[in-house]
C-alpha cells in the first residue's frame, strides 16, 4: 500500500480518495485486447482523418486570399456579431491629456502629390457623380472632438484625438436621393478603397477628420480629410477622402480581397 | 524506457498473441492475472484529443497574429514591464510566422470557436459527472503536491496518497482549466475590445488583455512539455489508456483494483460475467511458451 495515514482522518481522506476511483468497469485481458485494438484503429483512423481534412483546407479554392471554409468561418462571426450590435452604443473615450503620439503605418493611395485644390467626388447609387465638394467646405459643419483609443489590426494600439465633422452630418447634406445601404470610400487615384455600412456611417463617433491630436493631418495621415470611426481596425479609416459613393451592394475593400474579414470591427 | 519497454508489449497485445509481455512477464509470479480497468471516459477522451490539434491551431495562428507587429509588442503599453523577446527572429522567420496574418486571424477566430465548444463540453462534463473531484486538490493535496513532486524527481520515497491523478497532476489541471477561462475570456477582450468593452476594462485595458492573452499561452506551451514528458515517464500503459480507456496491469496492483473488486460484471450485457478471478486466468504470461 501507498497509504501513509497516521490518523483516523487521514485514513478517512484515503479510502475517500480511493473511492473516487474505485468505480471503474474491469474487464478480462482479452477483452482488453479485442477493444484496444479498436481503440487504436479507430484512433489512428480519426487522426488520420483529420490531417486529410486540414490539408485539404490549406489547399482549398481560395476567396478572397483565404481558403474558402476560413471565409466561412469570417462571415458566420460577422453574422454573430452584428446581431450582438447595439443601436447607439459609443466606445469608450477618453481625455485629450491621454493621448498618443501614432505611427504612419500606410501610404497605399498616397503616392500622387496631394492636390490642395481637392474636392471630394459624390457618386449616386446610379454609379455617376452628381456633385462635388470642396474639402475645405467640410470644415463648416459642427466641429467635434474625439479621442478614443486607435487600434490596428495588427495588434499596436494607441489613443489619439481626433478633430473632424460627424459623417452623418456630411451626409444628412450631400446624400443622393435614392435609398442606399453602404459607402464606398476611395482615395482620389482609386488605389485604396473601403467599405462600410448604413450603421457605421451613421454613427454618430464616424467623422471625417481634419486634425489629429490637434493639429492639421499630415500628408502621410491622411490631409487634408480621412475618415475615422471607432469601433473598426485602422484598415478601414481611410486617409485622403477623394471619392464617396452611396450604393446598395456591398462595396469592395482593399483588404478584404487581400484575407481580412469585410467589417473588421471589434 | 518504460514507454518503449510499454510499446514492445504493446505490440504484443496487440498482434492478438497469446502472450503479454516479455521480459518483465518472466520475472512475474506465475499466478499473475492481467485485467484491465476502465479509467477514462469516451467522453474524456474526445475530449482530450480534439484539444491537442485545437490548441496547436490556435497556437500557431496565434504567433502569425502575435508577429503582425514587428516591432517588440510588449515593449509597449504595459508601464515598466519590459519582456524582450520572447523569441529570437530566427524561430519567427522559421516558422513562415511573418506576413501570414490574414491566415492567422482567419483560423484564430474559425479555430476559437471549437476550443471554446470544447471547453464548455468539459466543464459541464466535470460538473455534471462529479469528475471536478477528480482533479480539484482539497487543501491537503495542494500540500501534497510539493510531495509529489520530489517523489518524482527521486527526492523523496514515498508517494502520497492519491485518488485518480495525483496531487501535483490536481493542482496542474485544474490552473490548467483556470487558465484556459482567462485564455478564452482575454481572447474575447482582445477580438471584441468594442462590443465587450466591460471584458477589455476587466483586464485593464487592451494591451494588458494581449499580455495576459500571451503570457497564458507560454505557460500552456511550458504545461504542454512537461505534460509529454510526465506521459513518456508515466509509461506506455498510462498513455494507452488515454485511447483504450482501459489500463492493463496485474490484478492486485494500485492501478487497477483489490482483488476483492471482482464481483463486478460486465457493464456491456455481453454473455460472459466475470465472477471469480479464475476466469480470468487466460493470459499467464509465464506459463507461455516463449
Amino acid at each position: 500500500m501507498i497509504g501513509d495515514a497516521r490518523t483516523p482522518e487521514e485514513a478517512e481522506r484515503e479510502r475517500r480518495l480511493r473511492a473516487l476511483t474505485d468505480d471503474g468497469e474491469i474487464i478480462t485481458a482479452e477483452q482488453y485486447r479485442q477493444r484496444s485494438r479498436r481503440s487504436f484503429l479507430g484512433f489512428g483512423a480519426l487522426g488520420l482523418a483529420g490531417y486529410a481534412g486540414f490539408n485539404r483546407l490549406q489547399n482549398q479554392d481560395e476567396s478572397d486570399r483565404i481558403p474558402a471554409l476560413l471565409r466561412w468561418g469570417l462571415e458566420r462571426n460577422d453574422d454573430v456579431w452584428s446581431a450582438l450590435e447595439r443601436d447607439g452604443a459609443r466606445a469608450r473615450t477618453f481625455s485629450i491629456s491621454d493621448r498618443e503620439d501614432i505611427r504612419v503605418n500606410g501610404t497605399i493611395g498616397l503616392e500622387s502629390p496631394l492636390d490642395d485644390a481637392l474636392e471630394i467626388s459624390l457618386v449616386g447609387v446610379d454609379g455617376s457623380e452628381y456633385r462635388t465638394v470642396p474639402v475645405g467646405d467640410v470644415r463648416n459643419l459642427e466641429s467635434h472632438d474625439m479621442v478614443w483609443e486607435h487600434k490596428c489590426i495588427e495588434g499596436w494600439a494607441n489613443i489619439v484625438h481626433w478633430t473632424g465633422a460627424r459623417l452623418s452630418d456630411f451626409i444628412a447634406e450631400h446624400q443622393p436621393d435614392d435609398d442606399w445601404q453602404y459607402l464606398s470610400l476611395r482615395t482620389p487615384d482609386e488605389e485604396y478603397y473601403v467599405g462600410i455600412d448604413r450603421y457605421t456611417a451613421f454613427h454618430d463617433q464616424t467623422l471625417v477628420a481634419w486634425a489629429l491630436n490637434g493639429d492639421d493631418l499630415t500628408p502621410d495621415h491622411g490631409a487634408p480629410l480621412r475618415l475615422v470611426t471607432p469601433f473598426k481596425y485602422g484598415i478601414k479609416q481611410l486617409k485622403r477622402i477623394g471619392i464617396i459613393e452611396f450604393t446598395n451592394d456591398r462595396p469592395a475593400d482593399y483588404w478584404f480581397e487581400r484575407g481580412y474579414d469585410w467589417h473588421a470591427s471589434f | 524506457m518504460r514507454f518503449l519497454h510499454g510499446l514492445v508489449e504493446a505490440c504484443n497485445t496487440l498482434s492478438m498473441s497469446d502472450t503479454l509481455g516479455t521480459a518483465d512477464s518472466e520475472r512475474s509470479a506465475p499466478e499473475a492475472v492481467y485485467v484491465a480497468k476502465k479509467k477514462h471516459s469516451l467522453a474524456l477522451r474526445w475530449m482530450h484529443w480534439l484539444n491537442f490539434p485545437l490548441l496547436m491551431i490556435m497556437m500557431f495562428s496565434g504567433m502569425r497574429i502575435y508577429w503582425a507587429d514587428l516591432r517588440d509588442p510588449y515593449a509597449l503599453g504595459i508601464g515598466g514591464w519590459q519582456i524582450v523577446e520572447f523569441w529570437p527572429d530566427g524561430v519567427n522567420s522559421a516558422l513562415q510566422l511573418e506576413r501570414k496574418l490574414a491566415k492567422g486571424i482567419a483560423f484564430h477566430l474559425t479555430f476559437g470557436w471549437f476550443f471554446v465548444l470544447n471547453g464548455l463540453a468539459y466543464s459541464f462534463f466535470l460538473v455534471r459527472r462529479g469528475e471536478w473531484r477528480h482533479i480539484v486538490p482539497d487543501l491537503r493535496g495542494v500540500r501534497d503536491a510539493g510531495l509529489t513532486v520530489a517523489h518524482d524527481l527521486h527526492l523523496r520515497k514515498k508517494k502520497p496518497v492519491q485518488g485518480k491523478y495525483n496531487a501535483a497532476q490536481q493542482l496542474t489541471y485544474s490552473a490548467v482549466l483556470v487558465m484556459a477561462f482567462l485564455l478564452v475570456a482575454s481572447g474575447f477582450a482582445i477580438y471584441k475590445p468594442g462590443q465587450l468593452a466591460w471584458l477589455e476594462a476587466m483586464f485593464f485595458g487592451y494591451d494588458h488583455a494581449r499580455f495576459v492573452h500571451f503570457s497564458i499561452n507560454i505557460v500552456l506551451m511550458g504545461f504542454f512539455g512537461i505534460h509529454l514528458l510526465q506521459v513518456a515517464r508515466a509509461g506506455w500503459g498510462n498513455f494507452a489508456s488515454m485511447i483504450t480507456g482501459y489500463r492493463l496491469d496485474r490484478v492486485g496492483s494500485d492501478e487497477v483494483a483489490p482483488a476483492s473488486a471482482f464481483g463486478s460484471t460486465d457493464p456491456n450485457g455481453s454473455d460472459e460475467t466475470v465472477e471469480t478471478s479464475s476466469d480470468l486466468v487466460e493470459s499467464d504470461p509465464a506459463g507461455s511458451d516463449r
